[in-house]
């Protein structure tokens, strides 16, 4: 025969809250779909640090680098003889 | 995170069914009240399934569910209470395990309404202690591995948590037999 503190435990049991088991498992799928987001973005996100941290390039910077040099002249070296000469 | 990984519902309902009902009886019975116990087990059930693969078996599987369940409740009363009393401390009247012999009927047949009252005005370690004794059937070496103490220091407390609950019952119901 069981204890009285046996007794007294089954009796706190029969008191679980029923919806309980669905809260948690709600609970659960939310925090799997975050795990799930989070491992989607995170990997390329902490690449990019790393890159940055370790000064590789990244190909973004690299493509603004280009445009800017098409763009900046070069005040070195003299123009071309391309224009009439006024006298 | 491989139950988050690998999403499998069965891992949950099982567990669920199996221990919940136990969780939940332990939380009201340290904290006292249906809405915390019931956020507490929510609480406990997340922190096994997260660390699932962290369980070793070198202890069972409900020692150690237990054990989550008991060291949550600790620090949910810490974190309310700052000087709280976990345990009766030495209450003068034991001197060593020898001297006082308690019998575990004081709280194996007491009227179930009665002990309740009782259990209610342990300190929370107290309850715990008899509970892991009485009703969970654990040894004292699992007791001790879970509350990090000696095996002499758990059966000087379980008897504490006893003389404790006797002074309590007389206190309450006088000299009434105990099973009411």
């Amino acid at each position: 025969m069981d204890n009285s503190l046996k007794k007294l435990q089954a009796e706190r049991e029969a008191m679980l809250p029923p919806e309980l088991e669905d809260r948690i498992s709600q609970h659960l799928g939310t925090m799997s779909l975050f795990s799930n987001v989070i491992e989607v973005f995170v990997p390329n996100a902490l690449q990019v640090v790393v890159r940055l941290v370790g000064g590789e390039e990244l190909p973004c910077l690299k493509k603004a680098g280009r445009r800017n040099a098409r763009t900046n002249m070069d005040w070195r070296t003299p123009p071309a003889p391309s224009l009439p000469d006024p006298g | 995170m491989l139950y988050l990984k690998e999403q499998d519902a069965n891992y949950f309902s099982q567990l669920y069914r199996r221990y919940a009902g136990k969780v939940f009886a332990k939380c009201i019975s340290m904290l006292g009240d249906h809405g915390l116990a019931r956020d507490a087990t929510q609480d406990v059930f997340i922190k096994i399934l997260l660390n699932l693969s962290k369980f070793t078996e070198q202890s069972s599987f409900s020692t150690w569910v237990y054990s989550i369940t008991y060291n949550y409740c600790i620090d949910l009363i810490r974190k309310k209470k700052k000087n709280i009393l976990i345990f009766t401390e030495d209450m003068g009247r034991v001197s060593t395990a020898a001297d006082v012999e308690i019998p575990d009927s004081i709280i194996l047949e007491m009227e179930t309404n009665r002990l309740e009252k009782v259990m209610n005005k342990l300190p929370v370690g107290d309850k715990a202690i008899l509970d892991m004794k009485y009703t969970e059937d654990l040894s004292i070496k699992e007791i001790g591995e879970i509350l990090n103490k000696t095996e002499s220091a758990i059966k000087m407390q379980i008897m504490r948590a006893k003389i404790k609950a006797q002074d309590l019952y007389e206190d309450m119901f006088g000299t009434e037999p105990i099973g009411g």
